[in-house]
């Protein structure tokens, strides 16, 4: 197991990092020529795609890592993985609400009961079991373990996800940019959805650093409480005095 | 739908999705800057 270090230096480049790419996103998505048959209404995509990649990317490196801890034993792979779990939440439940904003005024209801939904939110609400479970224990090694073992199976979320389209008849429409016959749409959309697409990589890389630091900083107090604990505990216990008491 | 109609979707879109971004970012500092004043250190 890795100690953490809680006195390492706070970076601040990160939240330029982050700033950055969310001004590039928003810029290169307000300034693309709208859809021909959706209109104004396509420009939820810019964030809804590279919300959605996110989630599959996160929870990818959140079984990388778990794996890793399981193999290494090493604490840092575990907040490696639950960072990236944690971020992974929150882009998964930015793709749902997003989905839901561009479902109402295109298929006119805010929710369906299609696969591609269903399964996305399964796996948003597994993932905060997830970040649950991690909350169940103090002991380091036994909250690693336990989250390492869940953060590898449930990976098999995301290919369900992926492939829902696929693999039943949803109203979703299929891949946009992940299909065997390459990317389908017009060049200056193609280009600002990479544009986004990379940009939000790039945000998650920055929130990546930040929140890993953040997880070795709460790893340095509950370490440091427990040993604070055991010498309290140590200091209440005394020796015996069979004897030599006054009654 | 109109053109104008379909801006307040994507505002909405956006509104959300930003607010979501903003929100998550500062609650990472904040439990930095905690935790740090818990362990005693001010870098």
């Amino acid at each position: 197991m890795t100690d953490p270090t809680p006195t390492s230096t706070s970076t601040t480049w990160p939240w330029i990092v982050m700033a950055v790419a969310g001004l590039v996103t928003f810029v290169a998505s307000m300034t693309v020529s709208p859809d021909a048959v959706q209109g104004q209404l396509s420009r939820i995509m810019y964030v809804h795609v590279p919300s959605a990649w996110l989630a599959y990317l996160a929870f990818i490196v959140t079984m990388a890592a778990s794996a890793m801890y399981l193999w290494k034993r090493d604490l840092k792979w575990d907040r490696r993985a639950a960072a990236s779990a944690e971020i992974g939440v929150v882009f998964t439940g930015m793709a749902l609400g997003l989905g839901m904003i561009w479902a109402k005024p295109t298929w006119g209801v805010w929710w369906t009961w299609d696969a591609r939904l269903t399964l996305t939110s399964i796996m948003f609400f597994i993932y905060l079991g997830y970040l649950a479970l991690r909350r169940t224990t103090d002991d380091l090694d036994v909250r690693a373990r336990r989250a390492a073992i869940l953060g590898v199976l449930a990976v098999v979320q995301v290919p369900l996800v992926h492939f829902s389209v696929e693999w039943w008849r949803t109203l979703h429409q299929p891949a946009t940019l992940l299909r065997p016959e390459g990317p389908e749409m017009a060049t200056s959309m193609l280009v600002t959805l990479l544009i986004a697409v990379m940009a939000f990589t790039v945000m998650y890389v920055a929130m990546m650093f930040k929140r890993i630091e953040l997880g070795r900083l709460e790893d340095a107090v509950l370490i440091a409480e427990q040993a604070s604990d055991g010498a309290v505990a140590g200091a209440a216990v005394t020796t015996p005095t069979i004897g030599r008491g006054t009654a | 739908m109109t053109a104008a109609e379909q801006w307040n979707w994507v505002l909405l879109a956006y509104g959300f999705a930003y607010v979501v971004l903003v929100l998550f970012v500062v609650s990472i500092g904040v439990r930095i800057s905690r935790v740090r004043a818990r362990l005693g250190d001010g870098s």
